[in-house]
């Protein structure tokens, strides 16, 4: 029996030596709490540490952009989670953005991207938009693209694109591919919300949150039905859920000549589909860290989290002056469930402090989301 | 052939024998396949149908409901059915609970199914069938469990309130030009120490629909009709100011709109505790073919 073995044992020594650990091969562990079930991830890009790894030093490197002024994170900072405080973002060259940068929180999870879009569902291809948008000019690599692409040839990153798409050159679909999976791996489940439900401590949330978060989810305030699930917005899905839903709502934000009109610069999904019923709808985005990425709404129009609640109170907003006056709350496309309801002053705070509690101190302090030395890419 | 191979063959017989006599002692089981569709006053509907009444014209935004314990009523006895896991409708993997939705796009999509065949074994034969009875809701025993771990379809958020009250049982949603009307049932009254923890014990209200169909003719499609609840709606006079007016029944019984329409639905909504009551006159037979 020894006999047999022994050579059975030198092949399989033999044959390990010839199959180094291919770093490339190793699965990402996204260490989500033990009933948070993982996102979905592309077929053609699965996620591996390298790539996440290879993506946090592009998303921190402002070689990315044209002029080498701005990053990924000049926009979405983790303080922020990943959010940033401007009303409006501004691209690389100083252009103004028509949006407000969205925050980039289990954005995994999405099962569309951007404010209003229905057709771009994987981040893959979002991320197209920030790199080569002229429209406004973002990262502005446009018409630089040999430029912006040699300075990733350094030995560092050379070396880091090697472990991630090996035998795979350094091209833009491997950067894209590299950012997607470093924005996928950027999960937050560790605000005393989740300690409160995923591990079931009771003391997680205050009585002044706990009944915030009954009023959140009745019926009185409808909050859940747009912000529902586990991610707090409706659009979210996951690993094991076959819905295929992709919502976006008209809150009554505008009302421009009581037609149902937006402001012209942003009519959101209109603009993509033409479809005059789909004028100012916007996907409900999470509400997870939301004490941290104000202003809100698409265009950054509101300040505080008590005008938000003011808002939807009212069952719109009514603006009575400026080139934006009309009333919000008679906007003819407006969502069914943005009816408004009665709130005290008490339910209010109440209803912030659970707003507060889904804040994830552990997601904006998370040292393997935040800027790595950058020396290590730079081959210096 | 030696004395344990001559053993072997000598009984299989004997084995074949009890396997007959025990097969002999199942009953035999039937494969049936409820058809449900939704209609308008015997027309059916579908996305894009408009559904005209006296004092509007409605477009069918969702329907959509959970169904479990059919019972299968021959000779004088209910006899329970097991339901055939399918993809649509979906069939939770214990074989107790199914989902029928219609979820219209907002192109109005008009392919999107609205009739469902729910498909289940039955010791009974298809014709020998003189009534079925089920519920519309989800058993409490699965109805305040973490949906992220439940299994499709119980795992939908759509069809989620809060481990509290649990799942939307029945969730219809029609909009026309000017007033949507948004119809949400399931338990209410449920005690728990936070709306994110489950309910221990029985709602108030557990507003699950006990449904029976009598007088069965086979072949037969089980029809849910609108044509009650929307005129309920042509009723209706406004208590919200214009601004926000809304026909919003999200099983709250406070609202006349809302008690009128439960006890349509077979909720008695004027009762302190809610009761389930027959559904015969909504959800009535028409003998036709099954598609």
């Amino acid at each position: 029996m020894l006999q047999k073995i022994i050579p059975l044992l030198l092949l399989l020594a033999h044959l390990s030596a010839c199959h180094p650990l291919d770093e490339s091969r190793i699965p990402y562990d996204w260490q989500l709490p033990d009933d948070v079930p993982a996102p979905k991830t592309p077929d053609n890009n699965p996620m591996t540490a390298a790539k996440v790894a290879l993506g946090r030093h592009i998303f921190y490197d402002t070689n990315l952009s044209a002029n080498q002024q701005q990053a990924c994170s000049s926009c979405h900072i983790q303080a922020n989670a990943f959010a940033e405080p401007k009303t409006t973002s501004e691209g690389s060259t100083g252009e103004k953005h028509r949006r407000n940068a969205s925050a980039l929180i289990n954005v995994a999870y999405n099962q569309t991207l951007t404010w209003a879009h229905d057709s771009i569902t994987d981040i893959e291809t979002l991320i197209l938009l920030p790199l080569f948008g002229e429209s406004p000019i973002e990262m502005g690599i446009t018409g630089n693209e040999d430029q912006v692409l040699a300075r990733f040839q350094t030995e560092r990153y050379q070396a880091q694109f090697a472990e991630a798409f090996p035998g795979e050159p350094i091209d833009f679909a491997a950067i894209a591919k590299a950012l997607a999976c470093f924005v996928r791996s950027l999960t937050s489940f560790d605000s005393p919300f989740d300690r409160y439900v995923f591990a079931g401590d009771d003391s997680a949330l205050s009585a002044s949150a706990i009944r915030g978060m009954d009023l959140f989810f009745s019926e009185k305030l409808e909050c859940d039905h747009c912000h529902g699930n586990f991610n707090f917005s409706e659009s979210s899905t996951h690993e094991n859920l076959t819905l295929n839903e992709k919502p976006f709502h008209n809150i009554g934000l505008y009302n421009l000549n009581n037609n149902g009109a937006y402001p012209a610069s942003d009519n959101g999904l209109y603009d993509i589909t033409l479809n005059p019923n789909d004028r100012g709808r916007f996907r409900a985005p999470t509400l997870r860290n939301i004490a941290l990425t104000a202003p809100y709404m698409h265009d950054g129009s509101i300040n505080t989290l008590e005008a938000v609640i003011d808002l939807y109170a009212a069952g719109g907003r009514t603006i009575t002056e400026g080139e934006n006056q009309g009333d919000g709350r008679k906007n003819p496309l407006k969502n069914a469930f943005i009816a408004g309801f009665d709130i005290t002053d008490q339910e209010k705070q109440d209803l912030i402090a659970f707003l507060n509690a889904l804040t994830d101190t552990t997601f904006i302090t998370n040292p393997t989301f935040g800027a790595p030395d950058q020396s290590a890419t730079s081959g210096q | 052939m030696n004395t344990h191979q001559r053993t072997i063959v000598y009984s299989i017989p004997g084995l074949l024998l009890v396997l007959a006599l025990l097969s002999a002692c199942s009953p035999r089981q039937y494969e049936h396949s409820l058809t449900f569709q939704l209609q308008y006053n015997d027309q059916e509907i579908h996305c894009d149908t408009p559904i005209k009444t006296n004092s509007a014209q409605w477009s069918l935004q969702r329907w959509q409901l959970y169904l479990y314990g059919v019972e299968i009523h021959h000779n004088q006895q209910w006899r329970s059915a097991q339901l055939i896991p399918t993809q649509t409708p979906q069939v939770t993997s214990d074989d107790r609970i199914a989902l029928l939705s219609v979820i219209c796009k907002q192109s109005a999509d008009p392919q999107t199914q609205t009739t469902f065949n729910v498909r289940l074994l039955s010791s009974v034969a298809p014709d020998a069938v003189d009534a079925i009875r089920f519920t519309v809701g989800v058993p409490f025993d699965r109805n305040h469990q973490n949906p992220l771990t439940q299994t499709a379809p119980l795992n939908r958020p759509d069809m989620f309130w809060v481990w509290q009250t649990g799942h939307k049982f029945l969730r219809l949603e029609l909009t026309n030009q000017s007033t949507p009307f948004i119809f949400h049932l399931g338990s209410t009254g449920c005690a728990s120490a936070s709306a994110l923890r489950p309910a221990v014990e029985k709602c108030k209200n557990p507003n699950r629909i006990a449904v029976q169909l009598d007088n069965i003719k086979h072949p037969s499609i089980l029809v849910f009709d609108l044509a009650t609840i929307l005129e309920k709606l042509d009723n209706k006079t406004t208590t919200r100011d214009e601004t926000n007016d809304t026909h919003n029944c999200l099983a709250t019984p406070d609202a006349p709109l809302c008690q009128d329409i439960l006890s349509t639905l077979g909720v008695n909504a004027s009762q302190t505790a809610f009761y389930a009551r027959p559904l015969t006159r909504r959800v009535t037979l028409n003998q036709s073919t099954q598609p």
